[in-house]
């Protein structure tokens, strides 16, 4: 029984651990959410798993992709894209039922190790969205989960740890769980402080240090950091301390530049000798080679 | 001061509680008519050029960031177009609200769920047919710890005016306990030294409370010496009358015992004498005893409807005698016939006593007039005379026992001192009254009223009459 749910690059992020099984993913329209229930086949590949998408769920408000009028014409692994074919019910669905069809099929079909991606022909065709936008090859990064309804919500970032003698930046790519409530960039600041969970990298935050806030506003973000950040951590020098913080943030994608304040002010020195009192870009030059 | 802390702090917990729900609801409720003002822009064409755009879109990030919240903006397909945490662009929100929002074409809020709570509103849009259809949803997530935050600050600040309070009151009560513990130990001191009842008065001036416990002790003290002091009079009043009848016998035996040849008519008058004095003496100790019998509690009177007219000519006659030898003239005047239900024996003892004074304090030659009449509630008795009348400042002391206006000629004039405290106290177990006038020289009046019918019910237990009638002194 396969367990993994994605391919990590690192072991850290906190998703849950152990999947025991897999999970098939049912749509259900009376409450707009997916419905998991175990599989329960033998075989674990495409076309098994989307065959088990037609078997009635157990669970009275789960439908199957048959109950909403849309049948699958044939399923193709190529390399790591699933190629499914439906059936011409698919461009009945209003555009919010198809959001549940599209995801209940994604998410099953990419448990499966090798699987990235999902390209849905409709009659051999391409489908073309309200929008008259071509639906992309769908993978897990495709749909936006809302906080508390998936664990798989989790994304990859990368978070800058210090080195052992700490004068340096080192960077690692981290899957990091979380869903819509909070923005990239706090979930990375969050894993940063949380700590390294791999050998070979160093924590950067002193302990007791607390993000106060992080506010992100045309492409600044304002990253409010309690005082306790001014006490130094181990061996890391303030540089290194203060551009992990930056690169971190800034490495997720949404900002460029980093405005720091401590409890709320704009203070001028960080221990003493680095000038916070503007914003701050990425700082490559400090990255280990 | 209990009661005050209690009520503050109950008052507190209930504005709390409700206070971060109530916050959190008011909160989501702004938030929700502001995505409906999001929406109705985009459906007025918010996207429709670059300008436009732009301010709906900074507009939106402001909301985002004064309610700290997300912001996300789908189109048609439910594809994310505008994210106000950046980065979501293209993907399709899987949220149940917003689905929801979408399929039902309605405003969905749903409660806080894990601290955080969602709402979406739907971009009514019209189609080349006038039909509405759904352009996107505008959808928010709202962090209720934020809310919560406030309300534990608030929380926090208001549990601290609570302690200050708290700790105001405290002092305030300590301070008062010390400033009024002094005063009112000093009252306490002194009037515990105070058991002496000649000792001074008490005084603590203090405050107007200790004032008054320490006017209010005086009184009591003085009233108790006066009491104490009457007591001491009446005792010895007493001794003295009873005494003097056993001096007036043992001259008389004395002086008959020393002369051994006197005749025998002498030891005749002598003993005759003595005699007298001993039914004097008798009569002090009967009248004494009746009185202190009259105060005990009420006595049996014996109750019957008398003739009151007959009564009194009866005891008119019986004084004719002694108003003779005094040269007084006894007038009986009676307006109407009068019955009433009365003690006739104690009664008439009471008013013979009126009239024998009238006769005894009288002039020569003077005039003792007794006046009947009455309404339909009771009779009034007048006894007026002529005589040697009281002072003004004796008049208040007549009923007391024992008491004599003019001391020097008690023993002439007789009696035994009692007779108008007796008197007074048969007219106030008959439930009536009796007032006097008096002008020195010219003459005294006194004026006694009964009611016809006795109220057997009404107690009544003091010389000053609690209940019933109460007897009033007219000075």
């Amino acid at each position: 029984m396969l367990i993994s749910v994605f391919v990590l690059l690192c072991g850290c992020g906190s998703a849950s651990a152990d999947e025991p099984a897999f999970m098939v993913y049912y749509p259900a329209p009376g409450t707009m959410q997916l419905k998991a229930e175990k599989y329960k086949g033998e075989e674990y590949d495409a076309e098994a798993l989307a065959a088990a998408l037609y078997a009635k769920p157990d669970d009275a408000s789960a439908r199957t992709l048959s109950d909403l009028g849309v049948s699958i014409n044939s399923v193709l692994s190529e390399g790591n894209i699933v190629h499914v074919d439906l059936g011409g019910g698919y461009r009945n669905l209003t555009a919010s039922d198809r959001l549940l069809f599209d995801s209940a099929l994604v998410r099953t079909l990419t448990q499966l190790e090798d699987i990235e991606g999902v390209r849905i022909t409709v009659e051999g065709e391409a489908f073309t969205d309200e929008e008259g936008d071509l639906l992309p090859v769908l993978t897990a990064a495709s749909f936006l989960y809302e906080y508390g309804t998936a664990a798989d919500n989790s994304e990859m970032l990368c978070l800058y740890f210090a080195n052992e003698s700490g004068n340096a930046l080192k960077s690692v790519i981290c899957e990091v769980p979380g869903g819509t409530e909070k923005s990239r960039e706090m979930r990375a600041l969050e894993a940063l402080f949380k700590g390294p969970e791999v050998p070979g990298y160093y924590p950067v935050i002193p302990e007791g240090a607390v993000i106060n806030s992080l506010r992100i506003s045309d492409g600044v973000a304002y990253c409010d950091l309690s005082s306790g950040i001014m006490s130094p951590c181990g061996n890391v020098n303030a540089e290194v301390t203060l551009y992990a913080i930056v690169n971190t943030i800034t490495e997720a994608g949404g900002v460029s530049r980093v405005q720091i304040l401590i409890d709320g002010e704009n203070v001028k020195l960080f221990r003493e000798s680095i000038d916070i009192s503007g914003q701050l870009s990425r700082n490559l030059n400090i990255l280990e080679d | 001061m209990m009661v005050g802390l209690l009520s503050v702090g109950v008052t507190r917990s209930s504005i709390l509680l409700d206070g971060s729900l109530v916050s959190l609801d008011n909160r989501s409720s702004e938030l929700i008519s502001r995505l409906r003002i999001l929406s109705d822009r985009i459906s007025g064409g918010a996207y429709s050029d670059e300008n436009k755009k732009n301010i709906f879109l900074s507009d939106a990030a402001m909301l985002s960031d004064v309610y700290d919240s997300r912001v996300i903006i789908t189109d048609r397909a439910l594809k994310i177009i505008y994210d106000s945490y950046g980065n979501s662009t293209g993907r399709r929100l899987m949220s149940s609200a917003a689905l929801r929002s979408f399929k039902d074409k309605a405003e969905i809020r749903n409660k806080e769920k894990d601290g955080y709570v969602t709402m979406a509103v739907p971009v009514r849009m019209y189609d080349a047919e006038g039909e509405i259809y759904c352009g996107g949803v505008v959808y928010a997530m709202l962090s209720a710890e934020s809310v919560y935050k406030l309300e534990n600050e608030k929380a926090g600040r208001s549990l601290i005016i609570l302690l200050l309070f708290m700790g105001v009151l405290t002092a305030v009560a300590v301070v008062l306990s010390l400033l009024l513990e002094r005063p009112l130990k000093n009252v306490a001191i002194q009037i515990r030294q105070a058991a002496d009842f000649d000792g001074g008065d008490v005084s603590e001036a203090g405050y107007t409370e200790t004032r008054d416990i320490a006017g209010a002790f005086n009184s009591m003290k003085n009233r108790m010496k006066a009491l104490d002091d009457s007591r001491q009079e009446f005792v010895a009043n007493v001794s003295h009358e009873l005494k003097t009848p056993m001096a007036s016998i043992k001259v008389l035996a004395d002086s008959i015992n020393m002369q051994p040849d006197a005749p025998l008519e002498m030891y005749q008058d002598f003993m005759q004498d003595i005699s007298k004095e001993i039914d004097r003496e008798d009569r002090i100790i009967s009248d004494l005893l009746s009185l202190v019998h009259m105060e005990k509690g009420a006595p049996a009177l014996d109750i019957k409807e008398t003739d009151i007219n007959l009564m009194l000519e009866d005891m008119i006659k019986r004084l004719g005698p002694l108003a003779k030898k005094n040269d007084v003239a006894l007038v009986f005047e009676s307006i109407r016939q009068v019955n009433a239900d009365v003690d006739e024996i104690k009664l008439s003892s009471a008013f013979t006593n009126l009239i024998e004074n009238g006769i005894k304090y009288n002039k020569r030659p003077g005039m003792v007039k007794v006046r009947l009449d009455a309404d339909y509630r009771e009779f009034t008795l007048v006894v007026s005379d002529t005589g040697i009348g009281i002072p003004e400042e004796e008049i208040r002391h007549i009923f007391e026992r024992f008491y004599r206006v003019d001391k020097s000629h008690s023993r002439e004039i007789g009696g035994t001192g009692l007779g108008l405290s007796i008197a007074r106290r048969t007219i106030v177990l008959h439930r009536g009254q009796i007032n006097v006038e008096s002008e020195p020289g010219k003459g005294t009046e006194f004026t006694v009223k009964i009611p016809l019918v006795y109220n057997a019910e009404v107690q009544v237990k003091t010389p000053k009459g609690k209940n019933g009638k109460k007897k009033t002194k007219k000075h």
